[in-house]
């Protein structure tokens, strides 16, 4: 465990924001925390990163490196006046680092910029100066990452690039990475374990597949065909041209597949609709 | 009766005429007096003004107006450079004898000298003569449209023709506050202020003199 | 500490509003010394009228040395209000764009974070003034020649070449312990602020205060001598004739020791403060 948080409560005069959150990071994983907009998860970082002081509560971090914790908040904060070289050189020499050619270009390439442009920051698109705002948290070697909507603003290659690129740092660098995000889709496929948050308070954490699947009760199926389908019609499913929205109720998925296939209809895939209201039910799965 | 009247008459017009011949032998004595150079330290000293002493270089020549140059500014009084008293003698004056006075433990005649001429540009001048040495000691002019002023003379030594100091005083107009000006205000006593005019002081000492005698 | 002055100096230059902030600096000076020019026959012959009916003068007044203090009694506002602004905005920008957060969520300790900006802040200041100082100096004398200077103060006084230029070098110096003490009340405002345009509101109405609180008597010797206001017209006392050099130093000291109450609680405030949004 590189980053453990304990019971962390905050109020901004009457309003509670957080109320006795709990979590923890390990290294080489990738955690999530969703939430909706407002449910505390911003106020969260800024506490773990010392910006903002709790109520009560502990941040532990488990680490001896000089920097243990990099990472932005909201969007990446950069100098729109100066180069992305002179960004990094800034942060570098706060730190009493000195960022060297071979090692600016070997961060710019591990988060795929290119290091041979001089023009000011302000001038790059929002997953350009997303990346660099990774570039920027990666200084000095942290042993923990962590993100606040890193995806937002990103168009749907640009994040899934990104996602891929957090992944591979988790992996070939044995980093913790904690993920930020009110969109589910984003941290589905990225995150090994998963916090739901909503209100300040932590509604339920586990292992990202089991509460996606817990959460997954109904499932868009594409294909050909599907009109003629009985079991999609018996099962009450709402049938487009080409796919079909169905909840299986007591039966699983893959039954229905079955059946559907077995009356000749050509299925393509089948993708779960996972609910963002569901996960933020307190009530169990 | 008549006849002592007309002896007293006679005592004061020889009175008059021998005296009159001390003014004329010092105007005589001046008059040849060509030209002459000096260096000269110039100190002010005028309620409300500050000002260093200057030093400048003065050249004097017969029938020219005095020049005194320096490389600094200075602040040249506009009378009292008369040093052969050719302003004062040049229109036909009635010299009087008044008396005698000590200035600085030397006898002087004292002379009344009030001019013929409504050119004059003084009203009556005042001098105090050291006749030994038939040098100027004091004199005190009433100028006809710019006030009075007094002029000092102090000699080297009793050889000396020309002094090692003059000392010119005169009224000074009072030095006005500008409203629009942009110092600081400054803790001014308002009551002195008040003064019209007040008499200030320009001490000339003189050195390096050269000399230009006609006929000598 | 070193390496944080070190890039809050290369951020300073690196800044387009600071090179603004110069420029505007000095075409200001600039127009101040064609504005002496002319409003100096005018104000010489004022200050001079009464001694011309008895005195010939000879020399040049109107020359750099009175350029130079003309433009000097009007420095002591614009250059401020300037200042402030350049200064706070070093900060207030920060906030903006969130700098702020993301230097601090590297580990950089807060006070040395803000301490270096003050420090950075004061490094400007002097610079600025020095270069104002130069640029108006060397301006004045090609343009205008060198000669005694004339003011009214305690009398009418004269001060030869020389003399004249170090009173007004010595006014210059004298006015960077005043261009300190405003650019850091600058910062500490944009700490409390945190905003640009409530800072810079409020950095022209202290400016503009402590201006007006300078000549007010406050009937209590106390604050007429100590308190911040009337602290800001040191430089004036080098044209004095005899030159109090005793209050200059006691006024100078005094308004550094407001200087730094004002630095501390500045820093105090935002060590203590959370860093929102």
């Amino acid at each position: 465990m590189i980053l453990q948080i304990a019971e962390i409560k905050k109020s901004f005069g009457s309003r509670q924001v957080l109320n006795s959150v709990s979590l923890s990071c390990d290294k080489g994983r990738v955690s999530g925390l969703i939430g909706p907009n407002g449910a505390g998860k911003s106020t969260l970082f800024r506490i773990i990163f010392d910006l903002i002081r709790p109520d009560s509560g502990t941040v532990s971090v488990y680490s001896k490196r000089k920097k243990p914790l990099g990472g932005f908040i909201d969007k990446p904060a950069l100098y729109g006046y100066l180069s992305a070289r002179d960004n990094l050189r800034i942060f570098a020499r706060m730190q009493r680092m000195d960022l060297t050619v071979e090692r600016y270009s070997e961060l710019m390439e591990l988060v795929g910029l290119d290091a041979s442009r001089h023009d000011p920051v302000k001038y790059y698109s929002t997953g350009m100066k997303q990346r660099l705002g990774l570039a920027v948290s990666l200084m000095n070697d942290p042993e923990c990452i962590i993100l606040d909507e890193p995806f937002s603003g990103l168009d749907p290659f640009g994040n899934r690039s990104f996602q891929e690129l957090i992944r591979e740092l988790a992996r070939t660098k044995n980093i913790a990475v904690l993920i930020a995000s009110h969109n589910l889709y984003d941290l589905g496929d990225l995150c090994d374990e998963l916090y739901i948050i909503n209100k300040g308070e932590i509604i339920r954490h586990g292992n990202a597949s089991d509460l996606f699947r817990m959460a997954s009760k109904s499932y868009r199926i594409y294909g050909e065909a599907l009109i003629q389908s009985k079991t999609l019609q018996h099962l009450g499913a709402k049938i487009s041209t080409d796919n079909a929205l169905v909840i299986p109720g007591v039966g699983d998925i893959e039954a229905v597949i079955k059946g559907v296939v077995d009356e000749g209809c050509s299925v393509s895939a089948c993708i779960p609709q996972t609910s963002l209201e569901l996960l933020l039910q307190k009530e169990k799965l | 009766m008549r006849w002592s009247f007309i002896f007293i008459l006679f005592s004061i017009s020889l009175t008059a005429q021998k005296q009159d011949s001390l003014l004329t032998a010092l105007q005589t004595k001046l008059d040849s007096l060509y030209s002459f150079e000096a260096t000269v330290h110039l100190n002010v000293d005028i309620e409300h003004v500050n000002m260093p002493s200057k030093t400048a270089r003065i050249q004097f020549e017969k029938g020219k107006k005095i020049k005194i140059d320096s490389e600094s500014f200075i602040m040249v009084p506009k009378k009292g450079l008369d040093f052969n008293l050719q302003e004062l003698f040049r229109y036909p004056y009635i010299a009087l004898r008044t008396g005698q006075i000590s200035i600085g433990g030397q006898e002087c005649e004292v002379f009344r000298v009030i001019p013929e001429s409504p050119k004059a540009d003084f009203a009556i001048a005042t001098l105090a003569i050291d006749p030994k040495a038939l040098r100027l000691v004091r004199s005190e002019i009433s100028t006809r449209k710019n006030g009075e002023f007094t002029v000092e003379y102090f000699y080297g030594v009793p050889v000396d023709a020309l002094p090692s100091e003059v000392v010119v005083t005169l009224s000074v107009s009072d030095i006005r506050v500008p409203l629009r000006f942009l110092a600081k205000n400054a803790e001014i006593d308002q009551k002195n202020l008040q003064a019209d005019e007040r008499q200030g002081k320009i001490n000339i000492l003189f050195e390096d003199y050269t000399i230009n005698w006609r006929n000598r | 500490m070193k390496e944080l002055l070190a890039v809050e100096l290369f951020k300073i230059g690196k800044q387009r509003k600071t090179f603004y902030g110069l420029a505007a600096v000095l075409v200001l000076v600039a127009f101040i010394m064609i504005s002496a020019f002319f409003q100096g026959r005018g104000f010489l012959d004022i200050m001079l009228k009464n001694i011309q009916d008895s005195f010939e003068f000879q020399g040049n007044l109107l020359n750099a040395h009175l350029i130079i203090y003309l433009v000097l009694n009007s420095l002591w506002f614009h250059i401020p209000l300037i200042l402030m602004i350049v200064v706070s905005g070093f900060l207030t920008s920060e906030y903006k764009d969130r700098t702020v957060e993301a230097i601090l969520l590297h580990p950089v300790p807060r006070w040395k974070f803000i301490t270096s900006k003050y420090l950075a802040t004061a490094i400007f200041s002097i610079v600025l003034v020095l270069v104002l100082m130069l640029v108006t100096f060397s301006a004045a004398y090609v343009f205008f020649g060198s000669g005694d200077l004339v003011i009214f103060l305690d009398g009418l006084s004269f001060f030869e070449p020389g003399e004249a230029l170090r009173r007004l070098a010595g006014a210059f110096l004298s006015g960077i312990i005043i261009a300190l003490f405003y650019a850091i009340t600058g910062l500490t405002l944009a700490v409390l602020f945190r905003e640009a345009t409530i800072t810079w509101i409020v950095s022209a109405f202290f400016l503009i205060v402590t201006t007006m609180l300078l000549k007010y008597d406050f009937g209590w010797p106390l604050l007429n001598d100590y308190f911040f206001p009337k602290l800001i017209d040191s430089w004036q006392y080098f044209f004095y004739y005899d030159i109090p050099y005793a209050t200059i130093w006691i006024k100078n000291t005094v308004l550094l020791g407001y200087t730094i109450i004002f630095a501390l609680t500045g820093i105090r405030v935002f060590i203590k403060r959370d860093i929102k949004p």
